[in-house]
């Protein structure tokens, strides 16, 4: 019980620490050519904590980081956060089927996941704005895979540093 | 039977969809997003440090740039106000120079003209100066320069708009002189170095004292009488040579000198051509 509490803190930590960070990435001052190219870091976080530590993130968790990027961003309520959730939860259902897939499939799905993303936050977009909102939304999923795919192979390097094999 | 993650899906979906609704079609939302803004409040303020550095550091740099252009000016500013002042120095000098000389001109009794020094050649060989006035002027070989000092040397060499004056200390320059203390008369010869001359013609026994003053004797009335020549600097006396051995300095400052004075003591048509050093082209001996 108590290993199994310190391991919900743990967890906790990681999940605060990833959306956190992901948040500050999201709004950092960058000059404009570089914001085109920013990818969204949230999703990026939700779905790296979903992939390689799943315990303790679910949708509730995507729910809150998706409304804190609504928050600090000043879109509608509940615009990220409904993408968030979607993105979670195909996510969660996915890649417990798709474990084992190769390393090119996996990232087919990832950037399939950030273009449902994307989807989702354009569709809300253009219901609630009647617009169809910036050309950036399409870009993302590809400079989130570049990034994701960047991820990946340093947290590799450091799994293979830290204990031989990749954890 | 759905899962507990279809469900939370289902629920937080449900939620999303009206949170987007309620804050689309009204601002009810609107306390709930500054109650989770001020939560975010400090991640927007971290995002922005990086700027916020980057403009500090941006000014500083500006400032800095600044304050090298402006530092830079102020040395150049610096560096021109010195060239004056030593520009105004030296006028200060030339003009000191000019009354000095201006005095000297009217304590002169014959007709004299200012020249300005074109060269100066102090070599061991030949001490020479070049002045600015020739034939044009009716310079004439022979003809005295002096300053306000003493005597300099006497011109040697002509052209229509330069002459060229063998300088007392010249090697093969002689000019008779008497002590202006006693009136013994002596000649004064040039030694090739600019700050010494030898007296000759003084017996050891001879009452010539250091600090005397030699002046021009007039015999040849070439120089005028009794102008400055030189100042006894070492004596030494041998009862078993004829002479005593005689040292001076010239009293004219010849190296800085800015102006001199060519003196007429005769009438061109007067003159006997004949300097006393042996002359035989411009400049060469």
């Amino acid at each position: 019980m108590e290993s199994n509490k310190k391991y919900r803190v743990g967890d906790f930590a990681r999940i605060v620490g990833f959306i956190t960070a992901a948040l500050v990435l999201s709004v950092l001052t960058v000059p404009p050519a570089l914001a085109v190219l920013r990818p969204d870091f949230v999703a990026l976080a939700l779905i790296y904590l979903a992939r390689f530590h799943p315990h303790g993130i679910g949708v509730f968790t995507a729910f809150v980081a998706g409304l804190l990027v609504d928050v600090i961003t000043f879109g509608t309520l509940g615009q990220h956060a409904i993408a968030k959730v979607v993105l979670v939860y195909l996510m969660l259902k996915l890649f417990s089927k798709a474990h084992s897939s190769s390393a090119k499939v996996q990232n087919f799905l990832i950037f399939v996941l950030l273009a449902v993303n994307a989807l989702v936050i354009f569709m809300v977009h253009l219901i609630v704005q009647r617009n169809a909102g910036s050309f950036a939304l399409w870009l993302s999923p590809v400079t989130g895979l570049i990034v994701w795919t960047v991820a990946v192979y340093l947290r590799n390097r450091v799994e293979i540093y830290r204990h031989g094999s990749i954890g | 039977m759905k899962s507990r993650l279809d469900t939370s899906f289902l629920i937080a979906l449900m939620v999303a969809v009206v949170l987007i609704v309620v804050d689309s079609k009204s601002s009810m939302l609107a306390n709930t997003r500054s109650v989770l803004f001020i939560a975010v409040k400090p991640l927007v303020h971290t995002a922005q440090l990086g700027s916020r550095i980057q403009t500090s550091w941006q000014q500083i740099a500006e400032e800095r740039e600044d304050l090298r252009h402006r530092n830079m000016e102020l040395v150049e500013e610096n560096h021109e106000l010195r060239k004056k002042v030593i520009e105004l120095r030296k006028e200060e000098q030339r003009n000191r120079w000019l009354a000095e000389l201006l005095e000297a001109k009217d304590r002169i009794e014959y007709p004299v003209i200012s020249s300005k020094i074109l060269s100066v050649q102090l070599q061991p060989a030949s001490q020479k100066i070049l002045l600015d006035r020739g034939l044009q002027e009716q310079v004439f070989i022979g003809q005295p320069v002096v300053n306000h000092k003493g005597v300099i040397g006497q011109i040697t060499a002509a052209t229509l708009s330069e002459s060229a004056v063998t300088l007392i200390t010249d090697a093969n320059h002689s000019l008779p002189v008497h002590i202006q203390r006693n009136g013994i008369a002596a000649v004064v010869l040039g030694t090739g170095t600019s700050n010494r001359l030898l007296v000759s013609g003084l017996r050891p026994n001879q009452d010539v004292q250091l600090g005397d003053v030699l002046v021009t004797s007039g015999i040849a009335q070439r120089f005028p009488s009794g102008y400055p020549v030189a100042e006894v600097t070492e004596i030494i006396r041998d009862n078993n040579t004829p002479f005593a051995e005689v040292s001076a300095t010239p009293l004219a400052t010849l190296e800085s000198n800015f102006e001199v004075l060519v003196v007429w003591t005769k009438a061109p048509n007067e003159a006997d051509e004949t300097p006393l050093v042996s002359v035989n082209s411009f400049g060469e001996q």
